[in-house]
């Protein structure tokens, strides 16, 4: 995106008043994003939020290169892979022993998520591994390469490649189960 | 359609609209932290212009035309008064020119995809400043008054504005800035050359020359080709064209420019209708 590139130059030149803009182009894209991978609205907002707090401090002293919408996505992929790492060391027992049959059907704050539409597929995603959610959502959502997802994630392209394959797979998978039920 | 293209297209529909709450938090802190501190950088538009790595060429280029020329630096034995080329565009207080910017990526010998963007400057000594940047289908377009002391973006695809204050030392200079002779083109006339004779560009008359690598700031090209053309009649720039590649992808840059009588006032002007909404709160 032209405009992106001059934001870009201009957020580098330490002017923050661009992120007024940077802000209202991608919020939507950035909370939805976050709430796929944490299945919880608020979490998701206080993530974006974090992320422009951060993104505020840097102003003039890092440059910025790239994708904008990559980088701001890849910024809340990282810290949503943090905030889940913590919820399941809090929660580790207790998710642990809930079988995947009893996520099938969308719970309430799932389908208030993404609303009655949705709520199958955000129940789905939620019965993804973790990292191959976070790839299906950065690949689909991010609209991320492969590599610089790989890079993201610290593996392997072919990792990458292999965990959408696998998160494709599965997803079609409990969502046709579910249309035959 | 493949389970792969149905799966991601499903995921893509996904959509939450960030929530008024959110929306007070990101611009209060954004706005917090202007307030904190006033000493931060507010880099006017011509710096940002002059310095960009895409635009420098174009910005440098379209104010050290007549300047340059008027060095001599090539000894040109058609038409062209070269050396009178600086007086007469200093004489000259509101010009345009466009940078197109057209990237062609080869995919495999069947297919090609051609991307870019184009920035169009208007400048104006009268009139102020006004700058239209054009991509993925989107202008979004930026104006500073003479007296630089806001900039006023206005989004038409998206019905949107916004105003911002520029700070008061930075006022004033825009003229001069402009007029500042830059070295790019001392630089693209310092490269081999070859001169293009007279040649016809959109029924005007035009004499140029061709350089080997030319400078292209911040982009690097390989097997790149320059070529300045002037307008015979009135010994004004009408056109610089570079062409180079860069990994396997073939780049094209071109810069037109018009002077002075062909460029309407009213262009400097925002429209701004009522119906568009200011872009932050």
């Amino acid at each position: 995106m032209v405009e992106d590139k001059f934001l870009i130059l201009r957020f580098n030149r330490g002017d923050r008043r661009v992120l007024h803009r940077v802000y209202d182009k991608y919020k939507d894209d950035l909370v939805t994003l976050a709430a796929a991978l944490l299945m919880d609205r608020t979490s998701a907002e206080d993530v974006v939020h974090d992320v422009f707090l951060s993104f505020l401090g840097a102003a003039g002293r890092f440059r910025l290169t790239g994708s904008l919408k990559g980088y701001l996505a890849t910024c809340v992929t990282n810290r949503a892979r943090n905030l889940n790492k913590a919820g399941r060391r809090r929660h580790s027992v207790a998710l642990e022993d809930v079988p995947d049959a009893v996520c099938a059907e969308a719970s309430p704050e799932q389908v208030a998520i993404f609303g009655e539409e949705f709520g199958r597929l955000s129940a789905a995603l939620k019965q993804l591994p973790y990292e191959q959610r976070e790839v299906l959502l950065l690949r689909s959502q991010g609209r991320m390469r492969f590599a610089a997802i790989a890079e993201t994630q610290g593996v392997s392209i072919n990792t990458v490649q292999g965990r959408y394959r696998y998160a494709v797979e599965k997803l079609r998978s409990l969502l046709e189960n579910e249309a035959e039920e | 359609m493949k389970p792969m293209n149905r799966i991601d297209k499903h995921v893509r529909q996904l959509h939450l609209r960030a929530s008024d709450d959110l929306d007070r938090r990101v611009h209060g802190d954004i706005d917090k932290s202007l307030t904190d501190k006033p000493t931060i950088t507010h880099p006017m538009m011509r710096r940002t212009i002059m310095t960009s790595s895409i635009t420098k060429l174009a910005a440098a280029a379209a104010v050290t035309l007549a300047a340059l020329l008027g060095l001599n630096l090539i000894d040109h034995p058609g038409g062209v008064a070269w050396a009178q080329i600086p007086s007469r565009i200093e004489a000259i207080d509101t010009f345009m020119f466009r940078l197109t910017i057209g990237v062609r990526r080869q995919a495999g010998a069947e297919t090609a995809s051609e991307q870019g963007g184009q920035w169009t400057f208007y400048l104006s000594e009268r009139y102020g400043f006004r700058m239209d940047i054009t991509g993925g289908g989107t202008t979004v377009s930026w104006y500073v008054p003479p007296e630089e002391d806001t900039l006023t973006m206005v989004i038409p695809a998206e019905k949107k504005w916004s105003r911002t204050p520029l700070p008061p030392e930075q006022r004033g200079k825009m003229p001069e800035e402009y007029k500042d002779p830059a070295d790019y083109l001392k630089r693209f006339l310092a490269r081999p050359q070859k001169e293009l004779g007279r040649s016809v560009i959109d029924g005007v008359a035009v004499e140029g020359i061709e350089v080997t690598d030319p400078p292209t700031d911040g982009q690097k090209l390989e097997n790149a080709v320059g070529r300045l053309w002037v307008d015979t009649a009135t010994e004004l720039p009408i056109r610089i064209e570079i062409e180079g590649a860069a990994n396997d992808v073939a780049i094209r840059w071109l810069m037109e420019f018009k002077w002075s009588e062909a460029v309407d006032p009213a262009l400097f002007q925002p429209n701004i209708p009522s119906d568009y909404t200011p872009l932050t709160p």
